[in-house]
């Protein structure tokens, strides 16, 4: 389980074949590893036990996110055009991976070879605190009420097709 | 020796795969008399609660007349409820208060400072230095 290899392709000296797609895997895996740069997603999808082995990171607004199934996503701000309830198909993925294998594409896997959606389970408020603001030359403190919002979704579905 | 499954106490994920609106009662107080009731008997009046009650079916909303400043009581799953003070608010706030506080989910508020609230054990396990593998272990 410990067993962890995901050596980058500029320490191995690998020419850069198929952009930066690349299927890291193990050791014992190190051969295939060099020469896969396909969309064959077999071998992650052999490891990761029926998507419960399954994490997927996936960016919203450029912040990447380590999800599993299940998983809460707080996000510190109002989701625009979007309400409780709503179902998000999240298409900007950066790597899917299992305890083995990881896949990983930059600029974003292709749609078609997962699923990975989320539902709006709450808008919701941090709670209430208080800011204090100075002036340069000026011993009066402004208070100000901080109540933002908090947007939390649940990871509702995440699988390779 | 028969086979014995691995216990697992049940998680309740609501989202995973359906998902139910926590809050499912709205009650919302009123004075005819009061001025500080003035901004709910507008939304009253205006009929914008129709169309708000329309988009949330699975809402009960309840009317009560009743002395005093007036409030919206919000009734959440697991017995949890909320009330808010709507006193001397207008018709706009009114209807802010009501979309935020219908969307919660009733519980304490609370700020959780990561990213990503997970029940789920890791998938990739703790790392540890001792199980790179030779050629790639950090040398001195």
């Amino acid at each position: 389980m410990l067993k962890l290899f995901m050596p980058g392709l500029r320490q191995r000296k690998i020419p850069r074949v198929g952009l930066s797609r690349c299927i890291s895997t193990q050791e014992s895996f190190k051969s295939e590893a060099v020469t896969k740069s396909t969309h064959d997603l077999s071998l992650l999808k052999f490891d990761s036990n029926g998507s419960n082995n399954l994490y997927a990171i996936f960016k919203l607004y450029n912040i990447p996110y380590l999800v599993t199934k299940g998983d809460k996503v707080v996000l510190p701000y109002k989701l625009k055009n979007a309400e409780a309830g709503d179902k998000l198909i999240l298409n900007n993925v950066t790597t899917i991976g299992s305890p083995n294998f990881t896949y990983s594409d930059n600029k974003g896997i292709k749609q078609e070879l997962y699923d990975l959606t989320a539902k709006v389970i709450e808008i919701t408020k941090e709670p209430y605190y208080e800011v204090y603001r100075t002036k340069p030359r000026c011993r009066r403190v402004k208070t100000f009420g901080v109540q933002p919002y908090q947007t939390i979704l649940m990871i509702s579905e995440l699988k390779l097709k | 020796m028969p086979v014995k499954g691995i216990a697992k106490t049940a998680l309740s994920r609501n989202g995973v795969s359906s998902y139910v609106l926590p809050c499912h009662r709205v009650v919302l107080q009123y004075c005819n008399w009061g001025g500080s009731s003035q901004g709910i008997r507008d939304l009253l009046k205006s009929g914008q609660l129709d169309t708000i009650a329309r988009q949330r079916e699975s809402v009960v909303f309840e009317i009560a007349r009743r002395s005093g400043h007036p409030k919206l009581s919000f009734k959440f799953a697991h017995d949890k409820s909320k009330e808010v003070n709507i006193a001397n608010l207008d018709k706009s706030e009114i209807v802010r208060k009501l979309q935020d506080n219908i969307q919660s989910s009733g519980s304490e508020l609370f700020k959780w400072n990561h990213k990503v609230m997970s029940s789920n054990e890791s998938v990739r396990g703790i790392w540890s230095p001792l199980h790179v593998s030779n050629e790639n272990r950090f040398k001195i």
